[in-house]
């Protein structure tokens, strides 16, 4: 399995309209003026974005999604995020590693995502069509978050307190699973790593820190990949499942 | 715009903080190793590898940023047999100039010793104020005696400029900025992120895994400015000026107090490109 990241092809931000900001439950869905074929990089990958006249000093890393009918990302309203919901945005990216997609088959990837890590899967949704998910939710209103997943089969729904674990280990016994894809909070992508490593099922694993520049200079995203602290922006987002359970 | 700033012949007067941009990531993900910069500024190197403080590291702020990194690397043996050829391939012209830190006089000089007999070492400037480590290089930063005798002490092993990194959270810089002057500095760097933290809401203590931590951004940059000015009335040393710069009227002002180079820092993660921007601004 190889990770490879796509070079970021313009040196400094670009900008970007707002078109649209939809309810998604508790959440929300930006909707961005933005080329896919231009804005995008691999499912996995993310933006460092910032609203030009918001409060934020710095950019936030998201994951931008690949919809039907353009480009968005999601927010949620309540929170200093919020602010990203527009007017203009100047966006860096797109950066880090994302998903090696040569592996993927529908029959034998399971995908696990839980939180804004969904965001990261409607990109392998759409290249695969009927690929299982295993869902996470923080909160019952975030639940039209799914929406956005067409195509997936979701073999679980899990809404907090319940975990992604559970329904992934009975997944796993089944021997049906090749290859986990997973997305989420870092303690998440351990877990799962934990698991599938027990399984010996391979894992590409999107972790989630936070950054000041997403471009490997401020050294502040560092979580533990093998064994060491390691940049999250330059060895990841996307990183090999074993590496994780060193 | 050619200047010189502490015996180093620079294109213009910009150039980046330590630790606050990474040449090879740049050059792999932007296709530039130092975009607009006309010298690049290593991030610290200190004797032993260090893996850097325990996250979280970083933490918001309306006007800038807190970070509380801890100079991990590699170690200055590894740094020099291999990480600084690497880089010097990548920068052909570009002068390079070798931030060393350590918890010691004997820490600085093993590794100032090491930078003197490498051609790709243009010049050396001694962070003498990180305030995100548990002792060592703000302790020392913070004493003009201990600033005067660490000078000293290094200037005995290299003949390269020698820049000084100072910090403002300190009773008076400009007896931190003689005493360096005295120990055979040739030029001051003004200032390193401030003393400063944040606290963790659910637990009410101190937000950083590695205790102490720094604020950079715009909301230093009158600090900056008053730095400047206190070490140039202070002494006849050269002065690259750092803190909050984001404009080209930011830089002018820097130089009006007395420098004559300024360091990019911060704003570089928001705007990689900032400091063409900013070069062109000021033709």
């Amino acid at each position: 399995m190889s990770i490879t990241a796509e070079p970021a092809t313009r040196l400094g931000p670009f900008s970007a309209r707002v078109t649209a900001v939809e309810p998604l439950g508790g959440l929300a869905l930006v909707r961005l003026g933005l080329d896919p074929r231009t804005a995008l990089g691999q499912p996995g990958q993310f933006h460092m974005l910032r609203n030009v006249s918001g409060h934020d000093y710095l950019a936030r890393p998201i994951g931008l999604i690949e919809l039907a009918d353009g480009v968005g990302f999601v927010v949620d309203p309540s929170s200093a995020a919020g602010e990203l919901a527009g007017p203009t945005l100047e966006l860096l990216g797109p950066l880090g590693t994302g998903f090696d997609l040569s592996p993927v088959r529908a029959e034998s990837t399971l995908l696990v995502a839980a939180g804004f890590g969904l965001t990261a899967m409607p990109g392998v949704a759409r290249r695969h069509e009927h690929i299982p998910l295993i869902a996470g939710l923080r909160q019952t209103d975030h639940v039209p978050l799914l929406g956005l997943l067409e195509g997936v089969t979701i073999v679980a729904k899990m809404i907090a307190p319940e975990l992604v674990t559970a329904p992934l280990e009975v997944a796993l016994a089944t021997g049906q699973y090749t290859q986990v894809l997973a997305a989420g909070p870092s303690g998440l992508g351990v877990a799962v790593a934990k698991i599938c490593a027990e399984h010996q099922v391979q894992s590409q694993i999107a972790l989630e820190a936070p950054m000041a520049c997403g471009f490997g200079a401020c050294y502040g995203c560092v979580v533990e990949i093998d064994g060491e602290w390691k940049r999250c922006c330059i060895e990841g987002p996307v990183v090999d499942g074993a590496r994780l359970v060193v | 715009m050619s200047i010189t700033v502490g015996r180093l012949s620079l294109a213009h007067p910009l150039l980046n903080a330590s630790g606050t941009w990474d040449a090879i990531e740049a050059h792999r993900l932007f296709g530039e190793a130092t975009p607009g910069f006309a010298a690049l500024v290593t991030k610290t190197v200190t004797p032993e590898p260090r893996p850097g403080n325990v996250p979280p590291r970083l933490a918001s702020s309306r006007q800038g940023l807190l970070n509380s990194i801890g100079l991990p690397g590699p170690g200055c043996d590894v740094f020099v047999e291999s990480l600084l050829p690497r880089v010097a391939r990548l920068l052909e012209n570009t002068p390079i100039i070798c931030s060393v830190g350590g918890f010691s006089v004997d820490d600085f000089v093993r590794t100032v010793a090491l930078l003197d007999g490498h051609s790709d070492c243009d010049a050396i400037e001694l962070n003498v104020s990180c305030p995100n480590v548990e002792s060592g290089c703000a302790s020392i930063g913070g004493d003009a005696g201990e600033t005067e005798r660490l000078t000293r002490a290094v200037r005995a092993v290299t003949a390269k400029p020698l820049f000084v990194k100072l910090s403002a959270s300190v009773v008076d810089i400009a007896a931190i900025a003689a005493a360096a002057e005295a120990g055979g500095a040739d030029a001051l760097v003004c200032i390193n992120t401030v003393k400063a933290t944040a606290i963790d809401r659910r637990t009410g203590k101190n937000w950083f895994g590695g205790g102490g931590g720094g604020l950079s951004g715009a909301a230093i940059k009158p600090v900056a400015v008053h730095a400047v000015l206190a070490c140039r009335e202070a002494t006849g040393l050269d002065i690259v000026g750092v803190g909050g710069v984001e404009s080209a009227d930011d830089v002018r002002d820097l130089l009006a107090a007395g420098a004559q180079a300024v360091a990019l820092g911060t704003a570089l993660f928001r705007d990689p490109s900032l400091a063409r921007k900013i070069a062109a601004a000021l033709v």
